[in-house]
């Protein structure tokens, strides 16, 4: 019972994040940090 | 077909999938389309030039140094994490499948200590979150060995000049000592890949340290028959991150590849109600006792 009691908790942590997430747009902010050339990862200074 | 050929399989079409991006050839950019918007539950660069979907370490990082959190792929790592732990690592990550492929070349073997697993927690914790958080840069990204093979090294070979700055990838000036660490580090790493199993993923990947946190407490887990095991050690030679799995087969290292369900003694189980395996009894009145793993040709 103590381990559905745990999923419950991750599952309502997941809707938090999930709905605080769509309130602070971060689809597009992930979307905008993807389809950016991360220099970083190029190894340019 | 075996489990271990359909994970070959599934590891290679993942590899092609995530990699499908071809417009980089006329563009001579990343790609920038909505599937950017997706994070693959593996590490694999967003700036590699056939990358389809971001990584979540690289995204995890950005949002780091603009000091907030993101909300979503935390939600959507918890989501994996909880239904199959560490299994993307094992069945998808074509970093894990490049190690599977290196540790096949002949070379001296050499095990590495499994207490070297809490280095990559310390990774997790500077290198991703601290340092970033406080120098607003993304220093995982500078020294990410995936990223040196799949983005540094293709753009700096390749070298064309981009649209949007009219300028090579790669001038006289902007390649200086962090390409030449980055270099280094690649192919400090891809020799002991030839030495140590899974030597990346053991010691040094964040990704998997936040994976296998959920191991023991994902719906997916795996579990050992103790009273039949005869502690032949099959499955921890067979492992390819030389787990003792009778003592402990949901260590935060295992990256369920489930080969050692080859023994019967070790079985899967999704969410405590399915096994798929138990010992029964036949109708000799023998019992199905674990028959011990069929040699690796």
């Amino acid at each position: 019972m103590s381990r559905w009691k745990l999923y419950a908790g991750f599952f309502f942590i997941m809707i938090i994040f999930l709905i605080t997430g769509n309130q602070k747009n971060d689809i597009l902010s992930i979307q905008d940090a993807g389809a950016s050339m991360c220099l970083s990862c190029i190894g340019l200074e | 077909m075996n489990l271990d050929s359909l994970r070959r399989i599934v590891q290679y079409l993942t590899l092609l999938i995530s990699n499908c991006y071809l417009g980089f050839v006329s563009t001579k950019q990343v790609y920038q389309g909505s599937l950017k918007s997706s994070c693959v539950p593996f590490l694999h660069c967003h700036t590699c030039p056939s990358a389809l979907f971001s990584c979540p370490v690289g995204i995890v990082q950005h949002f780091v140094t603009q000091r907030s959190l993101p909300y979503t792929l935390l939600a959507y790592l918890i989501s994996v994490g909880i239904s199959v732990g560490s299994m993307a690592c094992g069945w998808l990550c074509p970093f894990g499948l490049l190690q599977d492929l290196m540790y096949k070349i002949k070379s001296v073997k050499l095990s590495i200590p499994h207490q070297l697993s809490h280095f990559r927690y310390f990774i997790l914790f500077f290198l991703v979150l601290l340092i970033p958080l406080i120098t607003q840069e993304t220093w995982y990204c500078k020294l990410c060995p995936a990223g040196t093979l799949e983005a540094a090294l293709p753009w700096v070979l390749w070298n064309p000049i981009m649209p949007l700055y009219n300028e090579p990838v790669a001038q006289n000036g902007n390649l200086g000592v962090l390409f030449i660490v980055k270099i280094g580090i690649l192919v400090a790493l891809l020799g002991a890949m030839t030495a140590s199993k899974r030597v990346f993923c053991r010691t040094l990947c964040p990704l998997g340290a936040i994976f296998g946190l959920f191991n023991k407490i994902s719906l997916l887990s795996l579990s050992v028959d103790k009273a039949n095991c005869t502690s032949c050690d099959d499955c921890v030679t067979k492992c390819p991150v030389d787990l003792n799995v009778s003592d402990n087969p949901n260590a935060s290292t295992c990256v369920r590849c489930m080969k050692c369900l080859e023994c019967d003694n070790v079985s899967l189980d999704i969410a405590g109600f399915m096994k798929n395996k138990t010992p029964t009894v036949s109708a000799q009145g023998e019992s199905n006792q674990a028959k011990p793993m069929a040699k690796e040709s």
